[in-house]
């Protein structure tokens, strides 16, 4: 005899309640475990972070912690000052005259006595000019047209030594620059680059006999100061 | 679960504010120490320092008296100055060359992005000695015009423009070596000022007897 609707009802919904029950504790166990799992994996993520954060923070502090390097700013290592120009010239003693590649010279080979530094109201040699250069000066070269205004302000520029100064012919510009191997030319004594390059290339160890004297040698004519 | 976790927060919260300070400590003195090994044993001096400055400024003033000392070996026919200058030129461009090497191995440039004497017109942090007064000439220097006179002077005339000279030039040096160790404690600035007053204080000693002898 088949069960009536009711008893099959009722056992339907009997199990129906034992069913949704069963359903109820398993998704409590499942739940639980998730959120174990879940917590497990939160702690894993902290633990990675803090490592991480800790990892920086060890790199920074030590960065923060080491000591001072020295300070310096303009010219700066290796960093060129916009428009000079650099060479490659080489070096060497001859006694004869030397066609130089740069207007004005900026190296090359020189004659054996060097030109005493200082400022000359006349153009000197090239020969010997370059020599200077060799020992670390800094030759500022100006167009003989320069006025008396601009040739008193490029002289402020000047250190009180290892520096020539004369007028030179034909220059590119009113005023040229040059230490051993570079150069700069610039319109007016008031370019603000001209202490950056007294400043980078004055007495440069980049020259082939740095600290070498810059008098002793001879005097060009119209040696002022 | 709210309830599965709030006895334990109390604790938790605890141990992770330990855990941090302890961490935040540890990385700390790591990094110090780290920062210290990996870097140069001592700061090197900056480019306005006074070690810079005297770097500097002491060439300047040495290479003129390496000039003065090469121009009365010429000038002179007399042993005992030329004798005496060759020792000044010597030892005055080889400490210049020192000086010269110190600009090299900090990475700073042979010109300062500063007028000369610089350095020395900062008050000096000992209060001791006044500093130098602004747009002053280096201690000690002599002018173009007297390195001219001295170039063509000759014989005891030259000899005695040259001890003259040179004590002045001499006294110079003391002064601007007394000033940066007022104001240094770096090692190789210490040492190389106090061989300067050494060498220098008797070297004047030697001069002032020997300007005496020919004013006789």
């Amino acid at each position: 005899m088949p069960p009536s609707r009711d008893q099959a009802g009722a056992k339907n919904a009997t199990k129906n309640a034992a069913q949704i029950e069963r359903e109820a504790r398993r998704a409590t166990r499942v739940e639980a475990s998730y959120q174990a799992k879940k917590r497990g994996a939160l702690k894993r993520r902290f633990t990675k972070i803090g490592a991480g954060v800790a990892g920086v923070a060890l790199l920074v502090a030590a960065y923060v912690f080491a000591p001072e390097f020295a300070s310096y700013s303009p010219g700066s290592e290796g960093r060129l000052i916009e428009g000079v120009q650099t060479y490659t010239n080489i070096t060497g003693h001859v006694t004869g005259p030397v066609t130089y590649p740069q207007t004005p010279p900026a190296g090359g080979e020189h004659n054996p006595a060097w030109l005493n530094c200082g400022i000359y109201s006349e153009p000197v040699p090239s020969v010997y000019g370059v020599h200077s250069l060799e020992h670390g000066a800094v030759w500022v070269t100006y167009d003989p047209a320069l006025s008396p205004t601009e040739l008193e302000a490029l002289r402020m520029h000047l250190p009180s030594s290892y520096v020539v100064m004369s007028p030179f012919s034909g220059l590119p510009t009113p005023i040229v620059l040059s230490a051993w191997n570079v150069q700069l030319s610039v319109e007016s004594a008031a370019d603000e680059r001209i202490p950056l390059f007294f400043e980078e290339y004055w007495r440069s160890e980049r020259v082939p006999e740095p600290g070498a004297l810059c008098s002793g040698g001879i005097d060009g004519a119209g040696r002022v100061s | 679960m709210e309830q599965d976790e709030s006895p334990s927060t109390g604790t938790g919260r605890g141990a992770i504010v330990v855990t941090a300070l302890v961490t935040a400590v540890v990385v700390g003195a790591a990094a110090y120490s780290l920062g210290r090994m990996s870097a140069p044993g001592r700061p090197v001096p900056g480019n306005t320092s006074a070690e810079a400055g005297f770097a500097r400024d002491m060439q300047v003033h040495h290479i003129q008296g390496v000039e003065m000392a090469m121009i009365i070996r010429e000038g002179t026919e007399d042993e005992g100055v030329r004798l005496l200058a060759y020792d000044i030129a010597t030892t005055q461009a080889h400490q210049a060359g020192q000086l010269y090497g110190w600009l090299v191995e900090w990475r700073l440039r042979q010109a300062g992005s500063e007028p000369p004497m610089t350095w020395m017109m900062a008050p000096d942090p000992a209060g001791d000695h006044t500093a130098h007064a602004m747009g002053a000439l280096m201690p000690g220097m002599a002018t173009s015009a007297q390195m001219a006179e001295l170039s063509t002077a000759s014989g005891v005339e030259a000899e005695r423009l040259f001890l003259s000279l040179m004590i002045a030039h001499h006294q110079g040096a003391l002064e601007m070596a007394e000033a940066v160790l007022d104001r240094t404690n770096h090692p190789g600035a210490v040492t190389f000022a106090d061989a300067v007053l050494l060498s220098q204080a008797s070297e004047i000693d030697l001069m002032t007897r020997m300007l005496a002898d020919r004013n006789e």
